[in-house]
């Protein structure tokens, strides 16, 4: 085992050393069953299935995460580059992002002769324009874009961007909303409804969309990677609940369908000889504590809470026990996985029940807060978990509010919420954790700050070294799970099935699907 | 007694032959099955029962496999036969309250268009005719969607639904009695009209109501159990039917007791209710056709 982890630990100081990349995503694995083998065909409708939807079609609004939004948005813009398997960057629409001065100005080259599906060149120009966008006060993305502090168009296919402070995880922000370029004519020509009909350089072009129900595309016939994509058509349905979405899959209804993990539906899937997609990232779903509102805002409390719970428990009773749970937030062939860098659950209730008293001696109490979640699977989980605490500790009421997830999401943003999920995945984790956690950062939602994990990640951020950023991560992690600003709920990502006609899908990052050069066998 | 509520009595009395020709024992069962859950609810706190919040020994036992959870256990190792009774205690709650409002705020505006006709009633018609044209089913999601989930939202949608079912039926039982001859009696004595509604129609009207809100009862309790079902209704962790059977639908293939279990105490006692309604309102000779 431990030798095992050395090689592999090596094999990635390697990789990382050549490419920038971190090897904290693991592969997509395939179930037995595979799709078909051959020569792609061209033609025929990919019908596929998903669970979500999100606010509109402009990146600058949205996050591009398989578990949010990333899959109905990557057929129209594609991305700069996209991160494999092992980590490593492949070139998409971007053929080379380099560093000479250890991360703070960056050189992105792009493909020759990329087009917008309106006709317009994907030039360095466009690229200028776009991330002048993101960082502009209504962007949602300024927290990447405001990183960059001064943009060069050197020449038509490359852009020089200067950085604020080092930051050698810059290339893998190219894989996310600030990854996915637009049209500017179009972006200058159509204003507020660019969100509803947005051009970008992707596969396929968008033909009509049905929010909260459906999504037409239509072949890009100007696509830089031609011959793809190989289908003239792709339509998604939405379909919110994970179990009725996988008996429409079953009936036949779609080609693929991708969706939350757990809910067993998945196993039942699998086991009917379905392929099935798992991504493995670290971290998951993660569950926020607002570090500035009582009670959470006293560590006794955050860390009573989280000792009085029992993962395992709360997956046999959310999911029969079909989800992946963890008390860490790396999976063990992680080169960032550290055996003591736990999650505090399951501890000693005594000392629990004493944290609590010592808080209530000194507030009153008893001490009551809410976790708010969604209706559907996620609710289970909420319940099963504020069960464990309910009926572990004495003192404490902590309350479950069923509400939208317009309403969640607005908690989160006004800083009203006490306790909140929140799906905390990623390609890098110095990057992720550097955002979500770092003192006043932009996705810092638990409002949380400490000094020592800043200082861990902002050291870890200037070097391109794999040893210094696992170093900076375990150093990190040692202050973050004093704190517990956060905690696992699951290790539950998104998993997608395929049908035995469909070939040429695969996931990356955290289910992102390569829908360009899906193909049907029998269109 | 007034020679009038003898009169009622009497007619009461002729039409006793109609409700005998329906089973009685089902009607006592039906009681006998209400007086349990009425009981069971009332003094939930005082019976053996666990914490219907708690985890009792794990996730899914199954029902009448032990003899210290005899209906098993819900996806959350609750017990179910807890929550089954504390779920009747929230169902019965707000199916009182809401027809107590329905009753009270129905029965007083039914009674003033009833009596003074003219412009009221039929202002007092127009508003009852178009709360009873819209889906209650839609109304009651109108409402969540306004105030939020919780029990608040419950009761005022279900008082909201059970208001103009009372308002026709106030009205319709007062026009019935306006026009006899005790109440021209009255007024022609120069009664005003506030000692005629309360002293002469409002006796008469009440034990058809009292009746009819039997049959209410059982389609409230089915309208609570849609909208907990639905996730506007009762706040988790207290149980509800509706949400029992909401959390249990997506095992049905693997799980089915948990969703059949509550499923059918909530048929047996939605059953129960309008076979006592019924042989109320028979009794009480409130038959639709003369309202």
């Amino acid at each position: 085992m431990g030798s095992r982890r050395t090689r592999r630990l090596q094999g990635v100081a390697l990789a990382a050393a050549a490419c920038l990349a971190l090897a904290a995503c693991g592969g997509a694995s395939g179930g037995a069953a595979q799709g078909p083998t051959g020569e792609p065909q061209p033609g025929g409708t990919i019908r596929m299935l998903m669970n979500y939807d999100g606010p509109d079609l402009d990146p600058i609004h949205t996050t591009v995460a398989a578990t949010a939004f990333g899959n109905q948005l990557l057929p129209i813009f594609d991305t700069l580059i996209r991160v494999d398997a092992q980590g490593t960057i492949t070139p998409r629409i971007a053929t080379a992002v380099t560093t000479t001065d250890g991360g703070t100005t960056w050189t992105v080259k792009l493909r020759d002769g990329v087009k917008f599906s309106d006709g317009t060149p994907f030039d360095a120009a466009a690229l200028k324009f776009n991330w002048e966008r993101d960082a502009e006060p209504e962007s949602g993305q300024t927290s990447d874009a405001r990183q960059i502090t001064a943009m060069t168009v050197v020449d038509p296919t490359t852009l020089q961007a200067t950085l604020a402070s080092p930051n050698t995880s810059f290339p893998y922000l190219l894989q996310g909303p600030i990854g996915m370029i637009g049209s500017p004519t179009a972006i200058q020509t159509k204003g507020d409804q660019y969100s509803v009909a947005p051009v970008g350089a992707g596969p396929f072009v968008l033909d009509k969309r049905v929010p909260g129900s459906s999504y037409s595309y239509k072949k890009n016939p100007g696509y830089w990677d031609a011959p793809r994509p190989y289908a003239d058509a792709l339509e998604i349905r939405l379909i919110p609940e994970t179990a009725q979405m996988a008996s429409s899959f079953q009936a036949g209804e779609a080609d693929l369908m991708s969706g939350p993990t757990g809910a067993a539906v998945w196993r039942q899937t699998e086991e009917q000889g379905t392929r099935v997609l798992k991504p493995v990232t670290f971290g998951g779903n993660a569950v926020w504590f607002n570090t500035t509102r009582a009670p959470v805002d006293d560590v006794r409390v955050r860390r009573a809470l989280v000792m009085a719970m029992d993962p395992q428990d709360a997956n046999d009773k959310a999911d029969e026990g079909a989800a992946t749970v963890s008390d860490n937030i790396f999976p063990q062939d992680s080169p960032y996985f550290d055996p003591a860098a736990r999650i505090p659950y399951n501890g000693d209730l005594a000392q629990a029940q004493a944290l609590i008293d010592s808080y209530v001696a000194e507030k009153g109490g008893p001490v009551t807060l809410t976790w708010l979640t969604t209706e559907g699977n996620n609710r289970r989980w909420v319940e099963a978990y504020a069960q464990q605490v309910n009926q572990k500790l004495e003192n404490v009421d902590f309350k479950v509010e069923v509400v939208t997830t317009a309403l969640a999401l607005q908690s989160f943003y006004d800083d009203s919420f006490q306790v909140l999920g929140s799906s905390f995945i990623g390609v890098d984790p110095v990057l992720q954790m550097n955002q979500r956690l770092a003192c006043g950062s932009g996705r810092n939602n638990a409002n949380y700050c400490n000094q020592e994990v800043d200082a861990a990640f902002k050291q870890a951020l200037r070097s391109p070294d794999q040893a210094t950023r696992v170093d900076a991560v375990k150093k990190a992690q040692e202050a973050l799970w004093k704190d517990v600003p956060f905690f696992l709920q699951s290790r539950a990502i998104n998993y997608t099935a395929t049908s035995e006609n469909l070939g040429g899908v695969d996931s990356f990052a955290e289910g992102l699907l390569t829908l360009d050069s899906a193909w049907l066998a029998t269109p | 007694m007034t020679t009038v509520e003898q009169e009622a009595v009497a007619a009461a009395d002729t039409e006793l032959p109609r409700s005998r020709r329906g089973p009685a024992f089902l009607v006592w069962i039906a009681v006998a099955w209400l007086a349990l859950l009425v009981l069971a609810a009332l003094f939930a706190p005082l019976l053996p029962l666990a914490d219907p919040a708690q985890d009792v020994g794990g996730p899914r036992q199954p029902p009448f496999a032990s003899l210290a959870e005899p209906l098993g256990t819900d996806g959350l190792g609750r017990s179910v036969l807890s929550r089954l009774v504390y779920g009747a205690r929230a169902s019965l709650q707000v199916g009182v309250l809401a027809i107590l409002v329905g009753l009270l705020l129905g029965g007083l505006i039914g009674l003033l268009a009833g009596y003074f006709r003219k412009a009221v009633d039929f202002v007092i018609g127009v508003v009852t005719d178009a709360l009873l044209a819209f889906p209650g089913l839609v109304l009651l999601l109108a409402i969540g969607a306004v105030l939020g989930p919780g029990l608040p939202t419950v009761i005022i949608g279900l008082a909201a639904l059970s208001l103009p079912m009372y308002v026709r039926m106030t009205r319709a039982n007062t026009l019935r009695f306006t026009e006899r001859e005790f109440v021209q009696a009255a007024r022609l004595t120069g009664a005003p009209a506030s000692r005629i509604i309360t002293r002469e129609i409002l006796p008469n009207v009440i034990p058809p109501l009292l009746a009819y809100s039997v049959v209410v009862m059982a389609s409230l309790i089915t309208a609570e159990a849609a909208i907990s079902y639905l996730g506007i209704g009762i706040m988790p962790p207290t149980p509800s039917w509706g949400a029992m059977i909401a959390d249990g639908q997506f095992e049905l293939a693997r799980n089915p007791q948990l969703v059949f279990v509550p499923a059918v105490v909530l048929a047996l006692t939605v059953f129960a209710f309008s076979v006592v309604g019924d042989w109320g309102r028979a009794r009480l000779d409130v038959g639709g056709a003369k309202v």
